[in-house]
């Protein structure tokens, strides 16, 4: 009974910390590329999230299934031939059923293969850990990439063109300030949100 | 050896696995795909035209470009009459190349516009491949108007602050309606 | 000719690997503390991505194409880089303690980087030939190296100053970033007519 407890305790926990403290946006700072390209649209956050979550569950549970039968000099190789397998199934997956969200994120999908979040996670976590919890951290780190891109998402959406997920939010007379959707916007929504979330996170 | 054929043995079972997943979700997704293709250009090449009850993608007539590409006529035809012609430019504005569906009837005036593929800055380049902007275009042809924006001593506006994207559009449909009106019978005529 | 020219000075300043495509980010924040660290992971950053274009082109052209296995080609074009710079890597081991020294540890880092990736990628999609692939992916290297010696020249003047506890590191180093990236938007348009 306990150890049932305990399972579902650290089940959660593995989640949740990939939401909080260890996001891998604002904490651990890794698979940026994306996270500020793909960032200028709510709805083109969202599909880059689902798409690197699915990509990351399919690696992790592959990935923690072989763990011992994969000897440690060629688990870069194998990582590599999992990890693209799972993008390329993906990306033929949304040009096949969602041709207009696969236009908008282009390049950005078969670069999810080097997003260092899902090789860092498969090295350091489900080449280690049981297949159970390999499943709970992708979808934690998932989680944590997709809500991390999305805020990003909403606040130059919102600032850039004057609407979340294509709804205006500002009125008629709002004048976007475009340079939010543009590049020198994304890093600047970036740097002063970490800035933020480091000034938050800070032990008083 | 033996960890030579276990590591080699390992790789190969995970290549040959990964290689049957994607085939697999190839082949499926495949005609999928395809299909999907083919309608997006349809309903390009529809939005441009008059009415017309033929398939137009059918009878496309190719004419080689000003750069050597063969450029693809397709024929709208009711009943056997050409009502009229689709055909794509592709000019390059501010932030690359914008692909452009003009549609024409068979005098040459411009019938319908659609911009495809645009990559003009939000706000001020992009202005200028939205309907509103290229409104004035229609029901011109090459003998009615100076093909040039205003500020050039053409006829066309041009969108504040985005004259590069104002005139690639405009060079980009006169460079179109050129091509078509050199070649205008062989196109009506069909292959 | 004049293609290879607008292509080379078009990925240098106006579509910047770094600055406007948000490509490299990873070795671009990593390795831009010192100007000298920065200057080698440029140089290991433009021969990485010269060599994956070359190399990635030819796989294409002459493996995926004509066998109509394009759709492999994010899984091939991948496992050419990881073991080309592998391999690389062996070579400069053995032979030049120099280049070792200079560059060594720099090249494991950038094998599985957008950057080289997306290069690769790229390339294939614009259409190029091979001289216009080779000039494109040195090109985007010569645009990281040149940004990330600017950016480290401004971190390492940042070390003088009293930048707020929250902001230290990451988060400065993204807003210089935007900073340059809006500097070097007055690129744009530079060769329209």
């Amino acid at each position: 009974m306990k150890n049932q407890m305990a399972t579902r305790f650290r089940f959660g926990d593995e989640i949740f910390k990939g939401i909080s403290r260890e996001n891998p946006t604002f904490r651990l700072v890794l698979g940026m590329c994306p996270s500020l390209a793909i960032s200028t649209s709510v709805i083109n956050a969202l599909g880059m999230g689902v798409a690197a979550t699915f990509v990351l569950l399919g690696s992790n549970i592959m990935v923690s299934l072989i763990r011992n039968f994969t000897p440690a000099k060629v688990r870069i190789p194998v990582f590599i031939i999992i990890i693209s397998t799972f993008v390329t199934i993906a990306d033929l997956s949304l040009e096949a059923f969602t041709p207009d969200l696969h236009k908008a994120l282009g390049i950005f999908i078969p670069l999810i293969v080097v997003n260092c979040i899902i090789l860092a996670r498969a090295e350091a976590f489900a080449s280690r850990e049981p297949v159970f919890y390999s499943i709970a951290d992708a979808l934690g780190m998932g989680a944590g990439f997709t809500l991390a891109l999305t805020l990003i998402a909403s606040i130059r959406e919102a600032l850039g063109n004057g609407t979340v997920l294509g709804y205006p939010v500002f009125g008629a007379h709002f004048d976007p300030a475009v340079i939010m959707i543009l590049a020198p916007g994304a890093f600047l929504t970036i740097g002063l949100l970490i800035g933020l979330m480091n000034h938050l996170g800070r032990k008083p | 050896m033996r960890e030579f054929l276990q590591l080699a043995g390992i790789l190969t079972l995970v290549s040959v696995l990964s290689g049957w997943a994607l085939s697999y979700t190839y082949t499926i997704t495949k005609p999928i795909i395809e299909v999907k293709r083919y309608e997006k250009k349809v309903a390009a090449i529809a939005e441009v035209l008059p009415p017309f009850n033929n398939q137009p993608d059918k009878e496309a007539v190719k004419i080689p470009g000003k750069q050597g590409e063969a450029v693809e006529f397709y024929v709208g035809k009711k009943n056997g009459t050409p009502t009229g012609v689709a055909f794509r430019s592709t000019p390059v504005g501010y932030g690359g190349k914008i692909s452009l569906m003009i549609g024409v009837t068979p005098e040459g005036k411009v019938y319908g516009l659609r911009v495809l593929e645009q990559n003009e800055t939000p706000g001020l380049g992009n202005k200028a491949t939205k309907d509103a902007y290229l409104h004035q275009f229609l029901s011109k042809d090459l003998t009615s108007s100076r093909w040039e924006v205003k500020k050039r001593g053409g006829d066309f506006d041009q969108v504040t602050a985005a004259t590069i994207s104002s005139r690639a559009i405009t060079k980009g449909i006169r460079e179109g309606l050129t091509l078509y009106q050199a070649h205008a019978e062989k196109i009506l005529k069909g292959n | 000719m004049e293609k290879v020219i607008v292509i080379f000075f078009s990925v240098v300043l106006i579509n910047n690997f770094i600055l406007s495509r948000f490509l490299g980010l990873c070795p671009f924040l990593g390795v831009s503390k010192e100007s000298k660290a920065a200057l080698s992971m440029g140089i290991a950053v433009t021969f990485v991505m010269t060599m994956a274009s070359l190399v990635t082109w030819f796989f294409f052209h002459f493996f995926l194409v004509p066998y109509q296995l394009e759709f492999l080609q994010t899984i091939v074009f991948i496992l050419v880089i990881a073991t080309f710079v592998q391999f690389v890597e062996m070579v400069i081991a053995k032979t030049s303690p120099l280049l070792q020294e200079a560059l060594g540890i720099y090249l494991p880092l950038i094998t599985t980087n957008c950057a080289v990736l997306g290069v690769s990628l790229l390339n294939v999609k614009e259409g190029y030939n091979l001289l216009e692939t080779l000039v494109n992916g040195f090109g985007g290297g010569v645009g990281f190296t040149m940004a990330i010696l600017i950016m480290a020249s401004i971190r390492e003047r940042l070390e003088l100053c009293d930048v707020p506890q929250c902001m230290r590191g990451f988060p400065i180093a993204f807003v210089i970033t935007s900073m340059m990236a809006f500097a070097f938007f007055g690129f744009q348009g530079f060769f329209s007519k």
